[in-house]
C-alpha cells in the first residue's frame, strides 16, 4: 500500500511542479529583465497558473487536416509519459523511490533516449514544413547529446561502482561527486539544457526561425502536453543532478532528506531559469561542432582520468 | 487454468511482438511500420527482463528504440516516403515471396514440432545482472569485446567515408 | 587468460594496429605515400610476428581462438594477398581523384576480419570476424562513389550480407538450443544426442546458406558478378582472395571440428551446391565479355572445385584445399593485377575489346594475364593444373564420383571461355593504346616485378610442387 501512495505522491507533486513553474518561469524571468511579470491573478500573481491551464483546456483543440491524424496525438503524449517514467527512478529519501531498479541509471538514459520521438513524430505528423525542420534539427541534435549524457555519467558510476540511483546517493555521504567529478557533471548539465531543448539550446522551436517549430500546427491541450512535458523534463535532469553530483537527499539533520532534496532540485530548475534568461541562442551548425568537437573530447578524458584514478587508488 | 503471472505476461508480451511485427511488413505507410517496429523492440525488452536480462533489456531500448529507430525515422521524413509514392512490386514477385516464406514456416514448424525445449536452468538467473554481466565481458570474454570495438571502428570509418563531402579535402 | 595466452596472437594485435597507426598518419595529414609505405612494413612485421610465435604453436586462447598451425597457414596466405593487393591499390587510387587514404584502414581492418576466422572455434568468434570482414567491405566496395556502379555494388552486397548474417545468427541460435554450446569442440561433444534433432539439422543448413553465401556458391551466387564489376579493381581482387580465404578457413575448422563429412545428409547438401556451382559458374561465363564479371563466375565454379576437395573430409582433402586456395589466389592476384595496371582513370580495364592484340602492345602484361589465365582453366605447367589434380586425388579417396565426374566436364567447358580471351589478346585489331603517364615510377616498377614474380611463381608451383605441399603439411601437423 505504501508503495501506491509513492507512486500518487511523486506524481502529484511533479505534475504541481511542472505546472508551477509556469508562474517561477515568468516572474524569475521578468525579475531579471527588470519587469514585474504576471502579478494581477491572485496573491502574487500565482494564479496565473490555474488561468493559462483553463485557458489550455477549453482552446478548440484542432487537429489540421493535411495532418496524419494518430502519430498527430500520440507525439505529445510520449514526452510526458517517457519523462514521467524517468521519474520513477529518483530516490527522493531513503525508501521513498518507485522503483529500485538495479539499472537505474541506464533506465533513465533509456527513457531520455524515448523524449525524442515526440519532437521527431510531432514534427513529422504536423505536415508543415517548419515543423519537419524543427523535427531534424531536434532529432539531431538529441541522439548527439545522448552521447555525451551517457558518458558523463560513466564516471559517477565508476567511483559508486554502481548503476543504482540509492547506492550512489549512499556513497555521496563523504563528498559529493560534484567534486570529484566536475568535469562530468558541467557537461551532464549541458547535455540535460540540449535534451530539455530548453533556452539556449531550443533550436528545434527557435521562434525567430521556424515559427514554433516541431509544434507550430499544436494547439489547446495537446500543446500544453508538450508545454508540460518541457516542465517536467526540467525538473527530471534538475533531480538527476542533484541525486548524481550533489548528495541526493543528503544534508545537515535539521532538515528532513526530502526537503533538501527539493532545496537542491529548485536551486538548479532556478539555474535552468537563469540561463534562459541570460543566453543567446547558438545556430544549429555551432551547437553540432560544440557537442561533437569540445564535449566528446573532453567528456572521454574525462573517463580516461577517473578510470585511470580509479585504479590507481585501488591498486 | 492454472496460469501463473508470468505465463499470462509472456503470453500478452508474445501476442503484442507479434502483432506489431505484422503491422511492420503490412503497413502501407513507412512512418507506421517504424512505429510498429518500435513497439515489437520494446516487447522484445520485455522479454529480455522476464528472463532477468535487465541490462540488455535497458541497452535494447537505448540503442535500437533510443537511437536507431530515430534514423529511421529520420531518414523516412527526409525521403518524403509514403504510401502513394510507393512503387508497385511486381505480383508474381509477392506469389514467390509468400510461397518462400510459407515453406519456411512449414519446415520450422515441423523441425519445432519434434523438438523438445530444454527450461532455463536456475541457476542461470543471475548472469543476466549488470555486475556479473561486467565481469565476465571482461574477463572471459575480453578478447572478442575488443575485436567487437574494432567492429565498430571498422563501421565508422566506413560510415565516414561513404559520407564525406565531396572535394573538401585538396 | 594470461599474457602467455596473448603471445601467439601478436600477429593479430598488430595488423589491429596496423589500421590504428594508419588512422593517426592521416590524422596527421600525411601522404599517400607515407601511408602505403607504412601499411607494408606493419603487413611484414606481421609476417615476422607469425615467424616469432611459430614455436609457441599450437596455443589455444580460451574459449573462443585457437592459433594453431592450420590457422597460421591460413593467415599467412592472407597476408601474403594483401601484401600484393596494398601495392596494386597504390598506383590504382593514386590515379583516381578521390582521397585513397582511408582505403587503407578499412582494407587493413577487413583483413584482420579473415584473419580471426581463420583462428576462430567459437560462434560468437565466427560472426565477429565474419562482421569485421563484411562491414568493411561494404564501405570498401562503394569506395569510388562517383563512378557507376559502385554504389550500387555496395548496396546489393549490404543487404545481401546483412540477410546471411541474419541466417547465420539464426542458425547458430538454433544450434546452440540443441546442443547448448557455442564452441565447435563443446558442439561435438554434444553430437551423438542431438545429431538427428530436426532443430540441429536447420541451424547447420541456415549456418550453410550464411557461408555458400560469403564464398558466392550457387544458388547464393547472384550478388557475385555485380559486386565484382562495381568495385574498385584491388577490392576485387580482396573479395576474390582474402574474404573467401578466410570463409573457407572458418568452414574448413567447423567441419573438421564436429565431423561434419559423417552425415550424409550434409554431404547430400555440398555436393549439389558443389555441383550446381561448377555447372552454372561455368555456364554463365561462356558468353561474358566483361573481363571482371567473368573472373567472378569463374570463381564460382572455382569455390565449386574446391567444395569437391572438402567433400571428402580427410587429410588429403584438407592438404588440397589449402594448395588449391594458395594456388587460386597467386593466380587471381596476377589476373587482377593485370587489370589493375591497365585500368585509367576514366575506364576499369573490363570490356574484353580492350585486351584485343595486346600482346603486341604490351607483351609483358598480355603474357601475365595470359599465364594466369592458363592456370585458372588448369593447363599442365601451371599452379592451377597441379591444384585440380590435387582436389582429384582427394576426392578419388574417397570415391565421390558424381562431384568429380562434374569437375572434370565442367574444366573442359571453362577451358573455352578462358582460351577466348587468350584468343583475344593475340587478336590483331587492336585499339591505339593510350599511354598513360606514369605518376610514381618507383610504383609502377614494382608493381611490374610483383607481377612478373606472381607469374614465375605459377609457374614454379606448377612445377615444383614439392616445397610449398611440405609446407602445408608442416603446418597441418601443428595441432
Amino acid at each position: 500500500m505504501q508503495h501506491v501512495w509513492i507512486v500518487l505522491g511523486v506524481l502529484f507533486v511533479f505534475l504541481n511542479i511542472a505546472a508551477g513553474l509556469i508562474w517561477v518561469e515568468r516572474r524569475l524571468l521578468a525579475l531579471w529583465q527588470d519587469r514585474l511579470g504576471p502579478n494581477r491573478a491572485g496573491p502574487l500573481g500565482l494564479f496565473i497558473v490555474l488561468a493559462d491551464t483553463l485557458k489550455l483546456f477549453f482552446k478548440e483543440d484542432w487537429i489540421p487536416p493535411f495532418a496524419d491524424k494518430w502519430v498527430f496525438i500520440l507525439a505529445p503524449t510520449v514526452v510526458v509519459a517517457s519523462v514521467l517514467m524517468g521519474l520513477a527512478i529518483i530516490p527522493f529519501a531513503p525508501g521513498i523511490v518507485v522503483a529500485d531498479l538495479n539499472v537505474g541509471l541506464m533506465f533513465f538514459l533509456a527513457m531520455s533516449s524515448l523524449g525524442v520521438y515526440s519532437i521527431v513524430l510531432g514534427g513529422w505528423a504536423s505536415n508543415n514544413k517548419y515543423s519537419l525542420l524543427g523535427a531534424l534539427r531536434g532529432a539531431s541534435q538529441m541522439i548527439a547529446y545522448e552521447v555525451f549524457m551517457g558518458l558523463s555519467l560513466m564516471g559517477v558510476v565508476m567511483l559508486s561502482r554502481s548503476f543504482n540511483l540509492t547506492e550512489i546517493v549512499a556513497a555521496q555521504e563523504k563528498i559529493w561527486y560534484v567534486f570529484l567529478q566536475p568535469v562530468g557533471f558541467i557537461i551532464f548539465f549541458i547535455a540535460g539544457l540540449a535534451e530539455t531543448h530548453r533556452l539556449p539550446f531550443d533550436i528545434p522551436e527557435a521562434e525567430s526561425e521556424l515559427i514554433a517549430g516541431f509544434h507550430a500546427e499544436y494547439s489547446g491541450m495537446k500543446f500544453g502536453m508538450f508545454f508540460i512535458g518541457e516542465y517536467l523534463g526540467i525538473s527530471l535532469i534538475s533531480a538527476m543532478t542533484v541525486t548524481l553530483f550533489f548528495g541526493g537527499w543528503l544534508g545537515p539533520a535539521f532538515l528532513p532528506p526530502v526537503v533538501w532534496f527539493f532545496l537542491k532540485t529548485f536551486l538548479f530548475i532556478g539555474l535552468f531559469i537563469l540561463l534562459r534568461a541570460s543566453l543567446p541562442r547558438p545556430r544549429y551548425d555551432q551547437l553540432m561542432a560544440y557537442g561533437w568537437k569540445l564535449l566528446l573530447p573532453l567528456v572521454l578524458a574525462n573517463l580516461l582520468i577517473t578510470g585511470a584514478v580509479a585504479l590507481w587508488l585501488k591498486s | 487454468m492454472g496460469m501463473s503471472l508470468q505465463q499470462i505476461v509472456f503470453g500478452v508480451l508474445s501476442i503484442i511482438s507479434i502483432i506489431s511485427a505484422l503491422g511492420v511488413i503490412l503497413s502501407k505507410n513507412p512512418v507506421t511500420s517504424v512505429l510498429c517496429l518500435i513497439v515489437t523492440f520494446f516487447t522484445i525488452a520485455g522479454h529480455y527482463i522476464m528472463l532477468n536480462a535487465q541490462f540488455l533489456a535497458v541497452v535494447h531500448i537505448i540503442v535500437y528504440a533510443g537511437a536507431i529507430m530515430v534514423l529511421f525515422l529520420f531518414v523516412i521524413m527526409l525521403m518524403n516516403l509514403n504510401a502513394e509514392i510507393e512503387p508497385q512490386k511486381r505480383s508474381w514477385l509477392k506469389y514467390a515471396g509468400a510461397i518462400s516464406g510459407g515453406a519456411l514456416l512449414l519446415v520450422l514448424l515441423a523441425a519445432l514440432r519434434e523438438a523438445s525445449v530444454s527450461s532455463l536452468q536456475p541457476g542461470a538467473v543471475e548472469i543476466g545482472l549488470i555486475s556479473n554481466l561486467g565481469k565476465t565481458l571482461f574477463s572471459t570474454y575480453v578478447l572478442p569485446f575488443e575485436v567487437s570495438s574494432i567492429l565498430f571502428l571498422s563501421a565508422m570509418v566506413g560510415a565516414v567515408v561513404i559520407g564525406k563531402k565531396e572535394g573538401h579535402e585538396s | 587468460m594470461n599474457e602467455l595466452q596473448l603471445i601467439p596472437l601478436l600477429p593479430f594485435i598488430i595488423l589491429a594496429m596496423a589500421s590504428v597507426v594508419t588512422i593517426l598518419l592521416i590524422a596527421f595529414r600525411l601522404s599517400h605515400t607515407v601511408i602505403q609505405v607504412t601499411g607494408f612494413l606493419m603487413m611484414c612485421l606481421v609476417v615476422f610476428a607469425t615467424w616469432y610465435v611459430r614455436d609457441t604453436l599450437p596455443e589455444e586462447v580460451p574459449p573462443l581462438f585457437i592459433v594453431d598451425g592450420q590457422a597460421a597457414l591460413f593467415t599467412g596466405v592472407i597476408i601474403f594477398c594483401v601484401l600484393v593487393i596494398g601495392l596494386f591499390s597504390y598506383i590504382y587510387f593514386e590515379e583516381r581523384e578521390e582521397n585513397p587514404k582511408e582505403y587503407y584502414i578499412l582494407l587493413f581492418l577487413a583483413t584482420l576480419g579473415a584473419a580471426i576466422l581463420t583462428i576462430s572455434q567459437h560462434f560468437i568468434s565466427l560472426f565477429i570476424g565474419l562482421e569485421l570482414l563484411s562491414v568493411s567491405l561494404y564501405a570498401l566496395i562503394a569506395y569510388l562513389r562517383n563512378r557507376n556502379n559502385a554504389v550500387e555494388a555496395g548496396m546489393k552486397y549490404l543487404v545481401l550480407a546483412a540477410l546471411s548474417s541474419a541466417f547465420l545468427l539464426f542458425g547458430m541460435a538454433l544450434i546452440y538450443m540443441e546442443a547448448g554450446s557455442m564452441k565447435f569442440s563443446g558442439i561435438a561433444e554434444k553430437l551423438p544426442q542431438v545429431s538427428s534433432s530436426p532443430l540441429f539439422l536447420m541451424g547447420l543448413g541456415t549456418i550453410v546458406v550464411a557461408i555458400g553465401f560469403k564464398l558466392a556458391l550457387v544458388p547464393f551466387h547472384l550478388w557475385a558478378a555485380d559486386v565484382y564489376q562495381g568495385s574498385p579493381t584491388p577490392v576485387t581482387a580482396f573479395i576474390a582472395t582474402i574474404s573467401k580465404i578466410g570463409t573457407f578457413a572458418v568452414l574448413l575448422r567447423f567441419a573438421q571440428t564436429i565431423h561434419l563429412q559423417q552425415y550424409p545428409l550434409i554431404i547430400a547438401i555440398f555436393s549439389v551446391i558443389a555441383i550446381s556451382s561448377m555447372i552454372v559458374g561455368n555456364i554463365l561465363a561462356l558468353r561474358q565479355q566483361n573481363l571482371k564479371r567473368l573472373l567472378a563466375y569463374s570463381s564460382i565454379a572455382h569455390f565449386g572445385y574446391l567444395l569437391v576437395a572438402f567433400l571428402p573430409g580427410n587429410e588429403a582433402g584438407t592438404e588440397a584445399a589449402a594448395f588449391y586456395l594458395i594456388a587460386y589466389s597467386i593466380t587471381l592476384l596476377s589476373a587482377f593485377g593485370v587489370i589493375t595496371l591497365l585500368s585509367s582513370r576514366e575506364h576499369e580495364a573490363e570490356t574484353l575489346d580492350i585486351y584485343t592484340g595486346l600482346i603486341w602492345r604490351r607483351p609483358v602484361v598480355a603474357t601475365i594475364l595470359a599465364i594466369s589465365l592458363f592456370s585458372l582453366a588448369g593447363i599442365p605447367l601451371t599452379a592451377g593444373f597441379l591444384a585440380k589434380f590435387f582436389v582429384l586425388s582427394a576426392g578419388v579417396q574417397q570415391a565421390v564420383w558424381l562431384p568429380l565426374a562434374v569437375l572434370i566436364l565442367t574444366s573442359v567447358i571453362g577451358l573455352y571461355y578462358y582460351l577466348r580471351v587468350i584468343n583475344t589478346l593475340f587478336g590483331t585489331s587492336g585499339t591505339a593504346d593510350v599511354m598513360q603517364k606514369t605518376v610514381h615510377p618507383f610504383f609502377h616498377v614494382s608493381t611490374y616485378i610483383t607481377l612478373v614474380v606472381l607469374a614465375g611463381m605459377l609457374f614454379w608451383i606448377g612445377v615444383f610442387p614439392g616445397l610449398v605441399l611440405q609446407g602445408i603439411r608442416l603446418f597441418l601437423l601443428l595441432h
